[in-house]
């Protein structure tokens, strides 16, 4: 079951440009499988989505952002499995780490 | 624009209707009517009494609010002012029909507001007509100067929607933040997994809302 009771997965965005490379070492589990994937929804004001996920211990962060500039959509995401809950996305993380780490 | 379920008002005292705000739907529309008032409950929304002016309102909103879903989401408030609006102007082309183009001016922002994020919050909430409920539940908004980004609705806790120091930037901002995490919590609160898109989903409540205020539809 997701859980997203604890913010201290946050942590990831937050030290966003520490992380060498996704997954990473999950802030509640300590595993390596944390994930971080957002989503432009309007290029002009680079409104958006943040999700930040554990596929080990199901703890997840999502909230409204503006993206940052130099971030890009994952071509891969159909946009209406997009939910608050990461269900699709960890399906996905295969695809979304990799966009990730060409990102960073 | 048709007025379905119009009942008369002849003879009727709404201080002894009973009391309906438990679903978002409500044909009636009484709580809907007035929107939301920070810290006021529900009941002394009516303390100034009877009066036949309000319960004309009332009537009004209630026919509207049972032909147009959309009200479920935002109130009977805004739709009851588009609706007297084209009432009122027998010129064929009214305020609220020519609406494209024309933004809505921001309200003016009290030194209380600006002194307390939420009852701002709550105010804009009030003036676009959110109903900040989903079924049947409360919802509230609380202002988390630490949020890193514009909001947040957790699963665990759908009754409480938190809005950082981002989605203050402006008025039309704070809306759309505030439609588009309602959205979340009303879909939690039904067990949903709240969709971002398609739908029904977040994206397309809050930026349907930021359209409307800069004129666009």
């Amino acid at each position: 079951m997701w859980k997203d009771a604890n913010n201290k997965v946050e942590e990831l965005y937050v030290n966003f440009k520490k992380i060498k490379k996704f997954p990473t070492e999950c802030p509640m589990c300590k595993k390596n499988d944390a994930h971080l994937y957002m989503h432009t929804y309007d290029e002009k004001t680079r409104r958006g989505g943040l999700w930040i996920w554990c596929s080990e211990c199901h703890t997840f962060f999502h909230s409204s952002i503006y993206v940052p500039r130099y971030w890009k959509n994952c071509v891969d995401i159909e946009l209406e499995n997009l939910c608050a809950i990461p269900i699709y996305l960890d399906e996905i993380k295969d695809k979304i780490d990799k966009h990730a780490n060409e990102l960073i | 624009m048709m007025l379905t379920g119009t009942i008369s008002a002849a003879g009727r005292d709404p201080r002894s209707e009973c009391e309906t705000g438990v679903r978002d739907s409500d044909w009636m529309g009484t709580r809907m009517a007035y929107g939301y008032r920070y810290g006021v409950t529900q009941l002394a929304q009516k303390k100034n009494g009877f009066s036949f002016a309000d319960f004309g309102k009332e009537v009004l909103e209630g026919a509207v609010t049972g032909g147009l879903a959309s009200t479920a989401f935002y109130g009977a408030g805004k739709v009851f002012q588009a609706l007297t609006g084209s009432v009122r102007n027998n010129k064929g082309a009214t305020d609220s029909r020519n609406r494209i183009g024309n933004l809505v001016e921001p309200m003016d922002k009290t030194y209380e507001m600006a002194l307390n994020p939420e009852l701002y919050a709550n105010e804009v909430a009030d003036k676009y007509g959110i109903n900040l409920k989903g079924s049947g539940q409360k919802i509230s908004i609380s202002y988390n100067p630490s949020l890193t980004s514009s909001g947040k609705t957790v699963a665990t806790d759908p009754n409480i929607i938190e809005l950082g120091s981002i989605a203050f930037a402006s008025e039309e901002e704070l809306a759309n933040t505030i439609a588009h995490e309602l959205n979340h919590a009303r879909s939690f609160l039904k067990g949903g997994n709240a969709p971002e898109w398609g739908r029904g989903g977040a994206y397309p409540a809050g930026n349907a809302l930021a359209e409307y205020i800069r004129g666009e539809r």
